[in-house]
């Protein structure tokens, strides 16, 4: 818990935590004014070689972010192989030596030993670690996390319970995300439909969902018959808190959080500087809520 | 350490003796779904109801909680746990996390599983739920027997397998069907979702598998592989399908305790008359879930 007073935003405003899958795109997120830019690394990391960045890439990326005096998340979100951990431990070692200050994680078994291995090391408890009541995020929070991220969609009512009183690990939500039509974190849908091989890279995929390294397809949005009364996707929403800001940061949230490493640098910063404004005229007093919530 | 056959019952109505009669142990209560009509986690007299009865048939009695409670639900999930335990539960299932936080300080003592949405994928996230006193778990769908079977060796806790039964893919918090019809009515209809050779079968709040999971042919090699508890899925299928599909899989572990050599082509005739899509089990053999890995020829 020890890291929670050093990465909050700019003034004591919550923090911006912005993605990235390539250089570009953390040069784009550090110059609108992001305070943590996160990355994955192919791999290890949801998504692929679209959103994941080559390991090589990683120091350069952690002196980009030391430089701009942000501070650089590494999303590990494929589960490693319970078998093979030792493997997963070496790696860890050698990207905390790189500058990461912080990983996210979905794997809630995986916090503990994290927190042994590497006490002054962030944790974030992913969107992923299904957490979506007060009591989710004492677990978490006693497993090893400092921060928790809950789902696209959540209201600033439910942020204000899950969030409570005194101590507890901050409280992290989507700025912009898709309410998918499942739980994050709650799907295996893919796993049971799709067939999943090995990588171009000759790497072992576990057929499965996308935390276990194979590849969603999202097979929730094919057209699906509905007992012959309609066709469709499972219900989905884009979902956005720009408009109510305001009754986010009371409610306790500390991070908002801009989903999508695979976006383009120009997407990245655009969406990094409409953030950035709006937490701004918090700043300033201006009405940054409706009273409308997700 | 003895074979335990459980099933799931969500109502009282359900609680028939012909019905339970091939199981030891029932999960009571429906998890998904508060306005489940009937649901034992609500009526709290049908429930002690419940257990009075189980215990009547010699049957242990285990109940579910909700899989994804807010926390404003809480307080509800509390207080069915404590009309279970003052009326002599067995254990509780929980698949929240929060639930297994909360229960392990407020009920300390209690035994505690971890249901399927628990989301077990490794020893080490089985070994922080056995810090809150869980005994049991339900490993993630998504792993393999040889997955399965280092968690299992790594932890020591008991491990729940499902030998039959559609499988809970997926869980949302906003009711699909009510789209398509009144609740609670909608809900206990059959309603499939199909896509060329893909069905699966939504209950509202949870998209489950179109085919059943079937372990029959592959009931030695689980025994073999030291397992002892194992699950028929049943949650709102029909009285018929617990009734047959349990005595099918007693029949085949009585067999096999016996020393016999048990034909799985049968068996999987019999089951293939409880569902029209065929079986599936891939997700233990590192397949695609939808996968039927087996000798005999399914459905």
């Amino acid at each position: 818990m020890g890291v929670l007073a050093s990465v909050s935003g700019a003034g004591g405003r919550p923090g911006i935590v912005a993605p990235a899958g390539s250089r570009e795109a953390v040069a784009a997120a550090l110059a609108a004014g992001a305070d943590v830019v996160y990355v994955g690394l192919v791999g290890w990391s949801r998504g692929g070689s679209l959103a994941g960045l080559p390991a090589g890439e990683l120091p350069s990326c952690a002196a980009m972010v030391k430089e701009a005096g942000a501070r650089l998340y590494l999303a590990l979100n494929v589960v490693p192989d319970p078998r093979a951990l030792e493997v997963f431990w070496e790696k860890l070692a050698g990207w905390v030596y790189l500058g990461v200050d912080s990983l996210i994680l979905n794997d809630y078994g995986l916090l503990r030993e994290v927190r042994r291995r590497h006490p002054g090391l962030g944790l974030t408890a992913s969107v992923g670690c299904g957490a979506l009541n007060r009591e989710d995020l004492l677990f978490l929070a006693a497993a090893g996390a400092d921060t928790v991220v809950l789902p696209p969609g959540i209201s600033p009512g439910e942020v204000a319970a899950v969030a409570g009183e005194g101590m507890a690990p901050a409280v992290e939500v989507f700025a912009r995300g898709v309410k998918e039509p499942f739980l994050l974190g709650r799907c295996w849908l893919a796993g049971y439909l799709r067939r999943v091989g090995v990588s171009r890279e000759g790497r072992i995929l576990y057929p499965g969902s996308a935390r276990r390294g194979g590849t969603c397809g999202r097979p929730c949005r094919t057209e699906w018959d509905w007992g012959g009364r309609a066709a469709g996707p499972l219900p989905e929403e884009e979902v956005t808190v720009h408009h109510c800001l305001a009754d986010y940061v009371s409610a306790g949230v500390r991070y908002f959080k801009i989903q999508g490493r695979d976006l383009p640098a120009e997407k990245v910063r655009g969406l990094v500087e409409e953030l950035r404004a709006g937490l701004e005229r918090l700043d300033g007093g201006g009405a940054t809520h409706a009273g409308r919530h997700p | 350490m003895a074979v335990e056959l459980h099933t799931q019952v969500a109502t009282l109505e359900e609680i028939e003796p012909s019905c339970l009669e091939p199981y030891d142990a029932v999960y009571l209560g429906h998890p998904y779904c508060g306005r489940y009509p009937g649901n034992l986690l609500v009526d709290h007299g049908a429930l002690r109801e419940a257990i009075q009865r189980l215990r009547g048939l010699g049957k242990r009695a285990y109940l579910s909680t909700p899989a994804a409670p807010a926390t404003p639900e809480l307080p509800a999930v509390r207080e069915v746990v404590a009309a279970a335990v003052a009326a002599g539960i067995d254990a509780v299932e929980a698949h929240n996390l929060g639930v297994i936080h909360m229960l392990a300080r407020e009920f300390p003592g209690l035994e505690l599983h971890a249901g399927c949405f628990a989301n077990v994928y490794t020893h080490l996230g089985a070994l922080e739920l056995k810090r809150y006193g869980v005994t049991r778990i339900t490993p993630n769908f998504e792993l393999s027997l040889d997955e399965i079977d280092y968690l299992k060796e790594a932890t020591g806790l008991e491990v729940t397998l499902w030998l039959h039964g559609k499988i809970p893919l997926g869980i949302t918090r906003d009711c699909f069907l009510l789209a398509y019809g009144e609740c609670p009515a909608v809900c206990r209809e059959d309603f499939w979702l199909r896509h060329r050779d893909w069905v699966l079968k939504c209950i509202g709040t949870v998209v489950l598998s179109g085919q059943d999971l079937c372990m029959a042919e592959h009931l030695g090699d689980l025994l073999g592989r030291g397992y002892r508890i194992f699950c028929i899925g049943t949650l709102t299928e029909a009285p018929a399908y617990r009734r047959e599909v349990g005595r099918i899989y007693r029949e085949a572990l009585e067999g096999l305790a016996a020393g016999a050599k048990v034909a799985a082509g049968p068996f999987l005739g019999r089951l293939a008359a409880h569902n029209p899509h065929g079986f599936c089990n891939g997700y233990f053999f590192g397949k695609s879930g939808r996968d039927y890995v087996g000798a005999a020829v399914p459905g």
